[in-house]
């Protein structure tokens, strides 16, 4: 009898960032992929299957590193996952025009004794550079299969999962280049190892011994903290720290950089044997790109164009969007559904169901979806284009004046538009530290609703100069507020160290998978809690509750303020949106003309409080979505005491210029 | 003679690094070789040399640096690091009498942690080159080479440095430089990789012609 099962194959992708990597794994899913988090990290999770000559091959999209050391999360994650799971194959995917630093990490991969096959990508790119590489010469090196690939065409993609499954059923045989230091180095290594081999079997378990010891004689904070768990631990480690020791006594560099030196020299080694570099004397396209786009002058105007050009895009786009899927809702699906509720439910009931139940989900797709959606084709575009690098290295100086680098820029122009973007873009930036600040800053700058409501009251009851000095004196104190966030908080500010990719053509279906991805993940997060807060909004407003919170806020609203009373109520649905502020404030005092019932520095104020106060409630989403509840309220609870403060000190500077 | 004095003072460090070049480099040292090398009289070089003999900074048959001429070499090249580079960046009117000695003033004004100025020692004290012939690539105009002696730093910053592929021995090509102390582009083991100007300001190379 014959037995049917499927096969399965556990694959892993392994690269440097910028190497078409993701392009690559696109090629492979399709649009069959998922991505999330990796547990309890903030590192994006992609996943999906294929099939292939009759099996079924997971495909796991390891995040873009350059080494396996534990400097950032992304990098203890890919080795765990490499070192733990034991995936049955990695595909190391290798830029063939930048082979040396490219093959820093594949040396990592051999060292960890993991099944590696090497897809030599952007082959196309190098041999434009005038770059020969022998790739024959390099498997055999190696000792491992080298495949070359133009993933943008598809080329070698075939070939690549051929090879896959013909090392998997034992085919081709790995035979992996043993990883060999220098004399000195060498003989630390094999005695630590030889150690760690009979004092921590349960370690070797885990990770190759020889592996654990490179990387006790690196410092590795990661396993240093993994061998001092164990009782014999700490011999080990005492053993280690006297021979990194020596090894520092004898090159006079820290040992993380002699062990680096190593494996380049080795790196060296090879390069010189299989890679002939012809000198090309055309400037390539870019080349040329480039050169215009980090020009001291028309490098600013370019950007400024972009990024104008982006905001108008997610501005306009997103609000055309927004109309149309408004359209779509509110005129027709809403108005047949609270007939169909009004029938079966109790009025009471009817009215937190639709108005809370309903109007969430439609506030969530009509507002975050348009805006969202939009951003991601644009962040996307940009990402694989290879422009955001330039922005960054134009920015970089501008953004130390608030204690962060260039990165830093791209979110926080994006918050102008909208903030929930602008949220997820800050995982661009590179340490938790980082992230943080830049988080509390983009909420405080003022989005597309935001302005509805500073040119609809300010602006138009006061003038448009006094409008934009609100502008101003927002940019003061996201300013302000960043060097104080920078000097606070522990740890020191990072320096810019950021590889420049060459400019690609982005592709538009690599383009689209990404945007469809992320966009299915943010409705995902976003959409219950947009949904949870409006229908906690609507049972405080039906069962008359929030009548009795804005009584209660009235001290705050009154007293501090100096605004009526009544402004609490808009106050608090403006949560949910905040253009919505400016209707409900019509509806609370019955009027058509705020200047009836507003004096111009009531005005003021309520902008200024409504500008920085509590993100609307699918800025709070994105917010628990990228930096988890704690952090979220935190920004929150941050920006209701500073709007407060805020507008506390203008009210009071405005009563004494008698305004 | 209260200038020659001045001189030989002066003289005494360059002899020191001269001598651990040849070193280095496997030369038997003689007063005319380090002569020639610093460009200055073989009589200068002679009483430079006597009066190291004198105060045991040289061994006088071997040329080799004895503790105390290697201890004033190092502090010899740290200073001249901390003269012409750090002190660029920071604000002239601000108390230097809150400090204890050098190494206070080198941690607490040039934000250099206890790890950060062993290394710092540390790497001094292994260079091959003078300490004269080194620049930070921050200084470096487009288009200039250089090989990478060390970098003043913490564990943090080398590692990040050495992932990229910048290591010591490494050699690097300034591409672009941008404007009002933005970033600079290099060209390190065929690829381009942008450093904020503080991170080049800490990564010191020696130039090298085409």
């Amino acid at each position: 009898m014959i037995e049917v099962s499927i096969k399965r194959i556990v694959l892993a992708l392994a690269g440097n960032p910028n190497v078409g990597k993701s392009v690559i794994f696109n090629q492979l899913t399709g649009a069959s992929q998922t991505v999330g988090n990796w547990p309890g990290k903030t590192v994006e999770r992609a996943e999906g299957k294929l099939h292939f000559k009759g099996y079924e091959i997971y495909v796991l999209d390891l995040p873009g590193t350059y080494s396996l050391s534990a400097y950032s999360q992304e990098e203890i994650v890919a080795r765990d996952y490499i070192a733990i799971e034991r995936p049955d194959i990695v595909v190391n995917i290798v830029d063939a025009s930048a082979l040396e630093r490219n093959l820093y990490l594949t040396i990592q991969l051999l060292e960890l004794e993991s099944p590696v096959v090497i897809a030599l990508n952007l082959m196309d790119v190098a041999s434009k550079k005038g770059i020969k590489i022998d790739v024959e010469g390099l498997s055999r090196i190696l000792g491992v299969p080298v495949i070359p690939t133009i993933a943008i065409t598809g080329y070698g993609v075939d070939k690549l999962l051929s090879t896959v499954i013909d090392v998997v059923e034992g085919k081709i045989k790995l035979n992996p280049l043993k990883v060999r230091y220098g004399k000195e180095v060498e003989e630390k290594v094999q005695s630590l190892s030889r150690a760690i081999w009979n004092n921590l079997p349960e370690l070797c378990s885990k990770y190759p011994a020889r592996w654990i010891a490179v990387k006790l004689l690196e410092r590795d904070e990661e396993i240093v903290k993994k061998v001092s768990g164990f009782p014999k631990g700490s011999l080990i480690l005492l053993l280690a720290d006297e021979l990194a020791d020596e090894l520092e006594r004898l090159h006079g560099e820290p040992s993380p950089i002699i062990i680096a030196c190593e494996r380049y020299s080795i790196i060296t080694s090879i390069i010189s044997k299989v890679q002939s570099i012809s000198p090309v004397s055309k400037v390539t396209l870019s080349e040329k790109l480039d050169y215009v786009t980090t020009h001291p002058f028309l490098g600013y105007v370019i950007l400024l164009g972009v990024m104008s050009t982006v905001f108008t895009i997610v501005f306009l786009g997103g609000s055309f969007l927004e109309e149309l899927l408004s359209i779509l809702f509110e005129d027709i699906l809403l108005s047949y559904v609270e007939k169909v509720i009004f029938e079966w439910f109790s009025p009471f009931i009817a009215e937190v169901i639709l108005n809370g139940f309903f109007t969430g989900i439609v506030a969530g797709i009509t507002i975050a979806i348009p805006y969202v959606f939009t951003f991601y084709i644009l962040l996307a575009i940009l990402e694989d284009s290879g422009y955001l690098p330039r922005a960054a290295f134009l920015m970089d100086n501008l953004m130390h004046k608030i204690g962060l680098h260039g990165k830093a820029f791209i979110p926080l122009l994006l918050g102008y538009g909208c903030n929930v973007p602008a949220c997820i873009g800050c995982r661009i930036m590179e340490t938790d530290r980082e992230r943080l600040i830049l988080g509390f800053l983009v909420v405080l700058i003022p989005c597309a609703a935001r302005t509805v409501v500073i040119l609809g009251l300010v602006g138009k009851y006061i003038g448009i100069f006094a409008a934009l000095l609100l502008y101003g004196i927002d940019l003061l104190i996201v300013v302000l507020l960043g060097r104080l966030l920078s000097k606070s908080l522990p740890g020191s500010p990072v320096g810019l160290i950021m590889e420049m990719p060459d400019y690609r053509m982005p592709l538009i279906k690599a383009v689209l998978i990404k945007t469809w991805v992320r966009t299915k993940d943010f409705i995902y997060v976003a959409l219950p809690l947009i949904v949870l807060g409006s229908v906690i909004l609507e049972l405080l407003r039906v069962s008359g509750v929030i009548w009795a919170i804005s009584s209660m806020a009235s001290f705050v609203i009154q007293g501090l303020l100096g605004l009526p009373s009544e402004t609490a109520v808009p106050l608090i649905f403006g949560i949910l949106r905040k253009e919505l502020t400016l209707i409900i404030l019509l509806e609370v005092f019955n009027v058509n003309d705020f200047s009836l019932v507003l004096s111009p520095s009531q005005m003021i104020v309520f902008s200024i409080v409504t500008m920085l106060y509590i993100p609307c409630i699918a800025t709070i989403a994105a917010l628990v979505r990228e930096y988890g509840v704690k952090r979220a309220f935190l920004i929150s609870l941050l920006s209701i005491l500073l709007a407060l403060f805020v507008g506390m000190i203008t009210n009071g500077v405005l009563y004494i210029l008698k305004y | 003679m209260i200038f020659r004095k001045r001189r030989i003072e002066k003289l005494i460090p360059c002899i020191l690094e001269v001598l651990t070049i040849f070193k280095a480099d496997k030369v038997k040292p003689s007063p005319e070789l380090i002569a020639k090398r610093l460009g200055v009289s073989v009589d200068l070089v002679r009483d430079a040399l006597k009066v190291a003999f004198e105060r045991d900074l040289i061994k006088p048959d071997t040329y080799d640096l004895t503790n105390s001429g290697r201890a004033l070499l190092i502090r010899h090249r740290e200073s001249f690091l901390h003269d012409k580079y750090l002190h660029r960046f920071t604000l002239p009117w601000r108390d230097f009498s809150k400090f204890k000695d050098a190494d206070d003033h080198l941690s607490l004004k040039h934000g250099l942690g206890s790890e950060g100025l062993t290394r710092l020692k540390v790497s001094l004290s292994s260079l091959t080159g003078r300490i004269e012939e080194l620049k930070p690539l921050s200084s470096l105009s487009p288009g200039s080479r250089g090989v990478i002696e060390f970098t003043v730093g913490g564990y943090g910053l080398l590692r990040r440095l050495a992932d990229m592929g910048l290591t010591p021995g490494t050699e690097v090509v300034i591409v672009r430089n941008a404007p009002f102390g933005g970033p600079i582009v290099i060209q390190v083991r065929g690829s381009s990789v942008a450093l904020g100007r503080g991170v080049a300001s800490k990564v010191f190379v020696r130039l090298i012609g085409d």
